[in-house]
This record gives structure tokens, C-alpha cells and sequence, in this order.
């Protein structure tokens, strides 16, 4: 279904409309499944997938077949286990320990949930939960070890947070709290995901020694979301912008989309998207350490989507309006950019980090801040890729050239033109000299007193005397030599 | 009175001269074909190829040539007249890029002992150039509402039982006095300072000596006296300012000379010489390893430090040389220990070119304009987290002088070069528009009218171009001011990080906060001051 809007805007945006036809047409997937080889249960998954993501459910599909199914199955466990805690029809006492076992359950066969209310969207994968059980128990127990305990922290994770609500204790507070809470959403799937890329050995395990980068990947994502979505959320009466942030700008967190308060509120936005930004240099040394193709697509593509969004966002009034998201021909094109390698993604980086840049205003408290966090990230970005090699700033001697060589030949055309040049600029000053000397040899000739004039300008006075009086009794002085 | 304004006199100029190649053109063909040569309707489709019958090559190609020099002029005199009305519409000969731009300032090499300067000055340059002095330094006071954190809890010298003496060469001037004001934090080192004339700056708590560096007899008196284990070097003189005729140049690059190499030579040897001197610590600069024009970007220290032809800078070359003098003496005396330290684009409180130039231009009222795109990264460095880096190397080659073994080549001090910034490096006007919104600018940036580099580049050409013909004066607007703010240099300062353990006690917000408040309350007191008066 094609909306007329969008044939309109991509009839101007031609670029972006050239990016999604090209990502259509030449994008390859690096894996492909096999769903002719897959257990029905496992095709059920897979729906489930394209059902509950559209935007994960591509690149999930593509990854190496070591990962596919592990990979597939976290995410609709998770997706279940976030279900749970979004659904605002179980009463707590049902679903803290729902969440809390929800490691359990995952292995037990034939296990599924009706009690979701009917309005959730993805009710239906927990009540036909019996499915992803029955595959995640074929799973190499190594990979069903990592899930589990990412399962069992974020559940726990979760139902504190959602007995917090309840008592209504305000739950993102300060900056730690906003943090905290963005681990356990994103920063755990971001050490689940590298443990699992690291037990297949498609991942540099270097980056298990590294937890806040793992991290960073999680928490780039979800603060980027958090920010991108304030409108909805707030309509949801949902807040996870930290109070100690946006109390600087607003008295009360329903304040920020109101049209008076515009300017506070975007100031309030960019200290979130600076808070955001902070991770994006971290996010790209992470990426350096993963070594299959799929698996870096995988990890990629979100977080040059984070990042664009990010810029997208920065200063951007209609936010507290609408959801905004980028086109999907600047998402097509950011895609094919991050599907390749890193230094290709490290100019995706640069080119939004730069736009974030150009928007940042003085006006803005966060202004240097942000400044500084866009010269950290390029600066990063020149520690991997160096455009400078010291080596090369020594000059090289020159070779010696031989005469009958086309540089030779170049050098000798070079030459004469430069020679013609030099004759030209003799043309033009000689020119200028004789035309000179004639005006004043004429003037001369007609009785101008230059030695007057000569002497009256080196005391200073570069302007004529007012009236004819005057310069008469100059002269007069002059010739009397009263000077 | 205000100089004529000769640039409008070149639009006429402009014309005529873009007529002298179409003479030219015309003699030479008349004269190639003996005065034959059928010039009937020159604008006419056959007449380029009459031309081509009648004229050998080579003179078909001058001919050709000086019809399109011809042609180019007269296509780009309405550009060149209205880009000289808009230059003396939009005030640019006032110095728009003066205050950003300056080549010395970006440095940061403004370390000097000012004191020492003046005195410089008056002897090499001209009365002109002096006069500024004065105005440049207020009594330095730290009168500051948020103090620095405090320096005993991140540092102290060794050795407390026997105070360490430590000797800050240059210590009334910019860098030098917030050595000293750092080292007396904690209090356990005995302070004193060596200065071409020390009657500015004095903090209570050091002994002041006056010496002239470059005298080897003046210096061996105070080591004598002072007997100091630890030297820091920060003294130099002023890098010329923009403007400068032949003449103080070339004055000027004597007397760094004399100063940064001559005077460090002396210094080295008399304190090897001495005998009780154990770390010698020496303020290079940034700008060793850079060329003044082309971009630095993400230098270390692999980078190398250039010299001429590559260096085109004067006081650039002779501080490499220096540092390399400093270098080289490391573990040559006995067991005197030495390190470089390279600043990048310092500013801070009592700082005479970088903050001072700024605030000038935002006095003028010239926070609209912007050369470049400003996309060009740059390290400016406070000059307190310059001071610290310089305490933080001197207990290094303290520590490894305390060592009975030498250190492994990669965890070595001694005999090294470190740079040091702000490790924050900043889009060159978002740190300049920072600063003046320190000062109060309310400009946005709809308002800002931004001249692209080329642009820049050729209005500076023209401009220079036509002081060039009024008389020689440099004006406002030189190339090398348009290069200067287009250019990206920052610096990787992992080096000193991993091995001084540096990292910046005042970040970037705070250090401008702390500067621009400084000037303003000198300001407003020599204000009050002259109504006094």
C-alpha cells in the first residue's frame, strides 16, 4: 500500500527514493534460512518474528546459521517477557512471579500464557508460547545457559521495576536510576547478545573484558528510543526521562510538549541526546571487535539507525508533537552503508555526528557539551582510522626525471605558460607605468606642483585643501620655503 | 583620521588592467603576421579560424591564452567590484578575522615572561608594538567564586621530609605564574622564580630572582643560590603578531633565537653543571610538528618535529630546536633527568592573545561572521590543566630519579616529548562563540553569516592585494588568517595520559567560565580605575 504522501515526497527526494530501490535490488543477505529444512514449530517462531519486529526480523533472518535460531528465539522470549510487564491488566501479585520465573518457564514443555489482555498486540505469541519452548529446548545448552540468565536478570529486573510503579514511587529519578533502568531493557541484551557471539566464535572475545562497551551497544539504543519516543509515552503516561534531568527545564514532566514551554523543552532534549551521545564512540569500538559479516550487520544497522535518529531528534520541535522517525530512504541507504564495514559505518557516524554539530546552538546550555561529545566521537572515529600517517609528512625525495617522460613534457608546457605569464604581468605593468608617467608628465606639462603635493602628503594630509584660498597660500608658503 | 579607503580605486584599476591583455593579444598578432592579419569582425564565428590559418602554433596558444586572461577579467570584474563592496559593506577591513585568526594566538605560545617581553620588545621592535603591553596584564588574583579543586588530594612532590626547591624559569609570565600558583598549593616544595624582571605576577610564598637567561653568569648566580633539584623551563618570548613588517621579523626571529635556543642552551648547561639539579622540565610547543597551515590531525608523538624548509615558522622551529636540546641533555649531566612538554593553543586568566583577541571582537561587534564551515576540530588547552601536566612530569622524573633501575622504554619519561591539551578538542568557533557567550553574545546561529574557505581565500587575496598596492601594510584579512580558522589541529594526548597519569583538572566549560570572568573583572576595575583618575 503506497500512501500519496510518499509518492509525493519521494518524487522530490529522489536520492532517497534511488537508496530504497537500490536496497531492494542489490542488497544480498549474507546467510539465507533454510525453511524448507525447518521443524513447523520453528516456522511458527519465525512468523512470530515478522509479526512482533519488522525492523529486527530482516537482519535476525540473515545471520549465520550457528546463530539464527538462538538469536530468533532471545528475542521472542524477551519479546514475551516484555509483554508481561507492559500489560497493564495483570495484577502485580500475578505478574511478579511471572517474571521472575520466566527463565523457568522457557524451558518447560508445552508452556504458555493466556492471561494477557485482549487488547496487547502480542498476546498471541505467549498464548501459542509452547512453540518457542519446544525449539529453545533444542538449543545448544551453552547458548540456552547465556538466554537463561539474561532472562532471569532482566525478569528481576523488570518486576522491580514494575512493584516500584506500583507503590508509585517515581522510578527514573536520577541519571543512575535512568541508567539502571536501560540495563536491565537493553544493556542485559547487549551482554547476552555478545556472549553468544563469543561462544559461536564469531566475536573477538576481548569484548567480554569489556562490559561498559557491551553496555554502551544496549544503552545507545534504548536512550535514543526513550528520547525519540517522548510523545507517545507521554500520551501512554509513561515517563523514562530521568526528573533530575528534565527538572532543570520543566516544573512538571507534561510540561515538556506543551507549546509554551518549547524552548526549555528543547533544551531539555538535547542534555537527553547528549546523555545519548555519550555512548556513540563506545558503540564503535564495540563493533570493531566482531569478525562474521551477519553478526556485524546485525549489530550495525540499529545503531547507525540510533545514531541518524539521534540527529534527527537534536533540536527538533516537532518530537513533542508527533512520532518522528527517519524516512525509509535514509534508512535504506544508512543500511546498505552499514552492511559492509566499519569504516563505512564510522562515516555514517561522522556524517550525523557533524549534522548533530551544525544544529547545536549557543543558545543551548548543553552547547559546548555537545560540542565536545561530537570532537570525542570524530576524534574516536581518527583513532581507528587515521587520515594522517606521520610518516608521510617527511617528504619523499623527488625521483629524477627523465626529460623524454609525458611529466617532462608537462613540466616544459608548465614552464612556458608560466613564462607567458610572467611576460603578461610585464605587459600589464608596463602598461600601467607608461600610462602613468603620460598623466602625470601631462599634468606636469600643465603646471601641476607635485613637489607641493609631494611634501604635503608626507606631513599627513592625504585630503585637498577646501577651497581654492587655501592651497593658493599653501603654494605661496611653499615657494617662500616657510615649510 | 581614518585611512582613504583605497579599494574602491581598483575596480577601475581591475578594468583596465583586464583591457591589457586584449592589447596584448592584438600586437601580438599584428605582429606574427607583419601587420597582414585580417581582424575583421573578431567576434564572428570565421575568426577563429582565420586566426588558426594565418598563426603558427606557438602564437595561436599565446594569442588564445591572452584573449582568455581577457575574457576571464571582464567576466570576473562584476564579482570583483561587488565583492569589494561587500567587503567595505560588511566592515571587513576592520579586522574581522584579527581576532580569531591570529596565527600566534592559536598557538598559545603567549607563555612568555611578560615581563621579559616588554623588555624584548622595546630593545628589537618598534615603540608600536610595546605599548600594548601595559594594557595586557592586570594583577592576577584569584578572586574566583569556585576555586580549583583542591591540589594535595591528586599530587604532591616527593620527599617531604627535606622540601624539594624548585625553580619555574619564567615564572611571572602567563604559564609560569600558574606553575607557581600550583606548586604552592600544597605547600611542600620551596618556590622561586627566575624572570627577566619579576616585579609582575608575584605570588607570596616564592623568592623572586631577576635574570637574564641568556647570560650564563646571571643564571649560575641564582642556581647558586637557589639550589634547586627541579627546573621547570617555561620561559620565551612573545610570538610575533600578525602585521609585523619585514623588519620585526626578521628582528623577531633573532631574538628567538637567542631567547628559546641560546638561553635554553645556557640553562641546560648551567644546571647540569651545578650539580644538585635531578628534573629539568621544558615547555615546547604544539607547533613544533606543525607547518602553520596544513591540517594536524590527531598528531602523537610519532608525529615529527619539523624544521625548515618544512617549518615555516620561526618561533615554531627554534622551540623544536630547543626542546631537542633538552631532550638530548637527559642523563648527559650526571643524572639530571629531562622532559618536553608541548601545550596546544593555551588560554586562560592573564592570557594576552587568545581570550583577549576574542573579546576585542566581540567589543566590536564582529560575532556575525564565520570563516569556514566549521567542521575543523582544534585543541585549546586551559593553562591550569597546562601548569598541572608540568607538576605531574616533574614528580615523574622525580619518581624515576628515586628509581635504582632505568625504566623499560615504553614506560620512560625521561628524554621524552608529551603533548598536552584539554583532551576535549572543539570546533574552532564553537569554542570562539563559547567564550563570547561567557561575555554575554546572544547571537544564534540563523545569524551567523559564514564565508566558505575559497570565498575566504580570494577576498583575502584581494584584499592583500590591494594594501599591497596602498603601501605595504598587512591588513585585517590575510590568507593566512583564513587558513588559520579553516584549519583542523587537535592532538592525542594518550601519551602523557598513560605515562604522567594527565588528565585535565578543569574541563573545557569551566576553564572558559573561569577565564572570561577573570577578564571581565579586570576589566571593570581598570575601568574603575581610570575614572578615578
Amino acid at each position: 500500500m503506497v500512501k500519496t504522501t510518499d509518492v509525493l515526497y519521494y518524487a522530490v527526494h529522489v536520492g532517497e527514493l534511488r537508496s530504497i530501490i537500490q536496497w531492494q535490488t542489490w542488497h544480498q543477505a549474507v546467510h539465507e534460512r533454510r525453511p524448507d529444512q525447518e521443524a513447523p514449530s520453528l516456522t511458527i517462531c519465525f512468523e512470530f518474528l515478522d509479526k512482533t519486529s519488522r525492523s529486527f526480523s530482516a537482519v535476525i533472518q540473515e545471520l549465520h546459521p550457528e546463530l539464527l535460531v538462538p538469536i530468533a528465539l532471545f528475542y521472542l522470549i524477551l519479546r514475551g517477557l516484555d509483554t508481561i510487564e507492559d500489560d497493564m491488566t495483570i495484577s502485580l501479585e500475578e505478574k511478579t512471579p511471572l517474571l521472575r520465573d520466566f527463565h523457568n518457564y522457557v524451558e518447560k514443555e508445552g508452556w504458555n500464557y493466556a492471561g494477557s489482555g485482549p487488547t496487547e498486540k502480542d498476546r498471541e505469541l505467549l498464548v501459542q508460547f509452547q512453540n518457542v519452548t519446544e525449539e529453545f529446548r533444542k538449543v545448544k545448552p551453552a547458548y540456552r545457559e547465556i538466554i537463561k540468565d539474561i532472562t532471569l536478570k532482566m525478569g528481576n529486573g523488570m518486576a522491580d521495576f514494575c512493584q516500584n510503579v506500583e507503590h508509585n514511587i517515581d522510578v527514573v529519578n536520577t541519571i543512575k536510576d535512568y541508567d539502571l533502568y536501560c540495563h536491565y531493557v537493553a544493556g542485559l541484551v547487549g551482554n547476552g547478545l555478545t556472549r553468544l557471539f563469543v561462544e559461536s566464535g564469531l566475536a573477538n572475545p576481548v569484548l567480554l573484558d569489556r562490559p561498559h562497551l557491551q553496555e554502551s551497544m544496549g544503552l545507545f539504543l534504548q536512550k535514543t528510543n526513550i528520547i525519540r519516543d517522548i510523545k507517545e509515552d507521554l500520551d501512554d503516561k509513561r515517563r523514562f526521562w530521568p526528573k533530575e534531568i528534565w527538572s532543570k527545564y520543566v516544573n512538571n514532566f507534561e510540561d515538556l510538549c506543551k507549546p509554551e514551554n518549547r524552548e526549555a523543552a528543547l533544551n531539555c532534549s538535547s542534555e537527553m541526546v547528549l546523555n545519548s551521545l555519550n555512548h556513540a564512540d563506545q558503540c564503535l569500538f564495540y563493533l570493531a571487535g566482531l569478525k562474521e559479516q551477519s553478526v556485524f550487520n546485525f549489530a550495525a544497522i540499529p545503531q547507525s539507525m540510533a545514531i541518524a535518529t539521534l540527529e534527527l531528534v537534536f533540536r527538533n520541535p516537532k518530537m513533542f508533537e508527533k512520532n518522528i522517525k527517519i524516512t525509509k530512504g535514509e534508512a535504506c541507504r544508512i543500511m546498505m552503508q552499514s552492511t559492509q564495514n566499519l569504516k563505512l559505518v564510522c562515516e555514517v557516524f561522522r556524517e550525523f555526528t557533524r549534522k548533530i554539530h551544525k544544529k547545536n546552538t549557543p543558545r543551548d546550555p548543553n552547547f559546548l557539551k555537545i560540542s565536545i561529545a561530537c570532537g570525542k566521537i570524530e576524534q574516536f572515529i581518527e583513532t581507528i582510522y587515521p587520515s594522517q600517517d606521520p610518516k608521510s609528512i617527511i617528504q619523499e625525495p623527488a625521483a629524477p626525471i627523465d626529460p623524454t617522460s609525458k611529466e617532462a613534457k608537462d613540466q616544459a608546457a608548465a614552464a612556458e605558460s608560466k613564462s607567458d605569464l610572467v611576460y603578461m604581468l610585464i605587459a600589464v605593468f608596463g602598461t600601467l607605468f607608461l600610462i602613468s608617467c603620460i598623466m602625470f608628465g601631462v599634468a606636469y606639462a600643465f603646471g601641476a606642483r607635485f613637489d607641493v603635493a609631494f611634501s604635503e602628503l608626507t606631513r599627513g594630509k592625504l585630503s585637498k585643501p577646501t577651497d581654492a584660498g587655501a592651497a593658493q597660500s599653501i603654494i605661496h608658503k611653499y615657494d617662500r620655503g616657510e615649510l | 583620521m581614518a585611512p582613504p579607503n583605497y579599494s574602491i580605486y581598483a575596480i577601475p584599476t581591475f578594468y583596465l588592467l583586464a583591457l591589457v591583455p586584449q592589447f596584448y593579444s592584438t600586437v601580438l598578432v599584428t605582429r606574427a603576421t607583419n601587420g597582414r592579419f585580417d581582424n575583421v569582425n573578431p567576434r564572428g564565428a570565421a575568426f577563429a579560424d582565420t586566426c588558426r590559418k594565418s598563426l603558427d602554433r606557438a602564437t595561436l596558444g599565446r594569442f588564445e591564452r591572452a584573449k582568455a586572461a581577457h575574457v576571464n577579467a571582464l567576466e570576473n570584474l562584476p564579482l570583483f567590484a561587488s565583492a569589494v563592496v561587500c567587503a567595505n559593506m560588511a566592515g571587513l577591513e576592520c579586522g574581522l578575522v584579527n581576532s580569531t585568526a591570529q596565527k600566534p594566538l592559536v598557538d598559545g605560545d603567549g607563555r612568555s615572561a611578560e615581563a621579559q617581553m616588554a623588555r624584548f620588545d622595546s630593545h628589537y621592535f618598534s615603540p608600536m608594538d610595546s605599548k600594548i603591553v601595559p594594557t595586557l596584564f592586570g594583577p592576577y588574583t584569584h578572586s574566583h567564586s569556585n576555586p580549583p579543586p583542591p591540589l594535595t588530594a591528586m599530587i604532591s612532590l616527593p620527599s617531604p621530609k627535606t622540601p624539594n626547591s624548585v625553580l619555574v624559569i619564567g615564572g611571572c609570565g602567563f604559564l609560569g605564574r600558574h606553575i607557581v600558583s600550583q606548586l604552592l598549593e600544597p605547600s611542600t616544595a620551596k618556590v622561586s622564580v627566575l624572570d627577566l624582571r619579576t616585579t609582575n605576577n608575584r605570588l607570596p610564598g616564592a623568592s623572586y630572582h631577576d635574570a637574564d637567561i641568556t647570560s650564563a653568569e646571571a643564571v649560575r648566580s641564582v642556581l647558586e643560590k637557589v639550589k634547586p633539584q627541579i627546573i621547570i623551563h617555561t620561559a620565551s618570548p612573545t610570538a610575533i603578531q600578525d602585521g609585523a613588517s619585514a623588519a620585526q621579523k626578521k628582528g623577531a626571529k633573532a631574538l628567538y633565537h637567542k631567547v628559546n635556543v641560546g638561553g635554553t642552551r645556557t640553562l641546560v648547561e648551567q644546571a647540569g653543571a651545578i650539580g644538585c639539579v635531578k628534573a629539568f622540565v621544558y615547555t615546547s610547543s604544539a607547533s613544533a610538528v606543525h607547518d602553520g597551515h596544513s591540517d594536524l590531525i590527531n598528531a602523537d608523538e610519532r608525529w615529527p618535529v619539523l624544521r625548515a624548509p618544512l617549518q615555516k615558522d620561526a618561533y615554531s622551529e627554534t622551540k623544536g630546536m630547543a626542546e631537542e636540546l633538552v631532550l638530548a641533555a637527559n642523563r648527559k649531566y650526571g643524572d639530571m633527568l629531562t622532559v618536553a612538554l608541548r601545550p596546544a593553543g593555551i588560554f586562560g586568566e592573564g592570557d594576552m592573545q587568545l581570550i583577549p583577541n576574542l573579546l576585542r571582537a566581540y567589543g566590536k561587534g564582529q560575532t556575525r561572521f564565520q570563516l569556514g564551515g566549521n567542521e575543523n576540530l582544534f585543541d585549546f588547552t586551559y593553562v591550569g590543566n597546562v601548569a598541572y601536566a608540568h607538576i605531574l612530569a616533574a614528580v615523574a622524573l622525580m619518581d624515576t630519579h628515586a628509581l635504582t633501575t632505568r625504566p623499560l622504554d615504553h614506560e620512560r619519561v625521561d628524554g621524552e616529548a608529551f603533548f598536552i591539551t584539554n583532551a576535549q578538542p572543539l570546533y574552532f568557533w564553537d569554542f570562539t562563540r563559547m567564550v563570547w557567550k561567557a561575555a554575554g553574545d546572544q547571537t544564534t546561529p540563523e545569524q551567523v553569516w559564514t564565508i566558505d574557505r575559497g570565498l575566504g581565500l580570494r577576498l583575502a587575496t584581494i584584499v592583500e592585494w590591494l594594501f599591497w598596492i596602498a603601501g605595504g601594510r598587512t591588513p585585517n584579512l590575510t590568507r593566512q588568517k583564513v587558513q588559520f580558522s579553516c584549519m583542523t589541529r587537535f592532538y592525542c594526548v594518550d601519551k602523557a595520559r598513560k605515562l604522567l597519569g594527565y588528565g585535565p583538572r578543569w574541563e573545557m566549560e569551566e576553564a572558559i567560565a573561569r577565564t572570561v570572568q577573570w577578564f571581565q573583572e579586570r576589566d571593570a576595575k581598570d575601568g574603575l580605575e581610570k575614572k578615578v583618575q
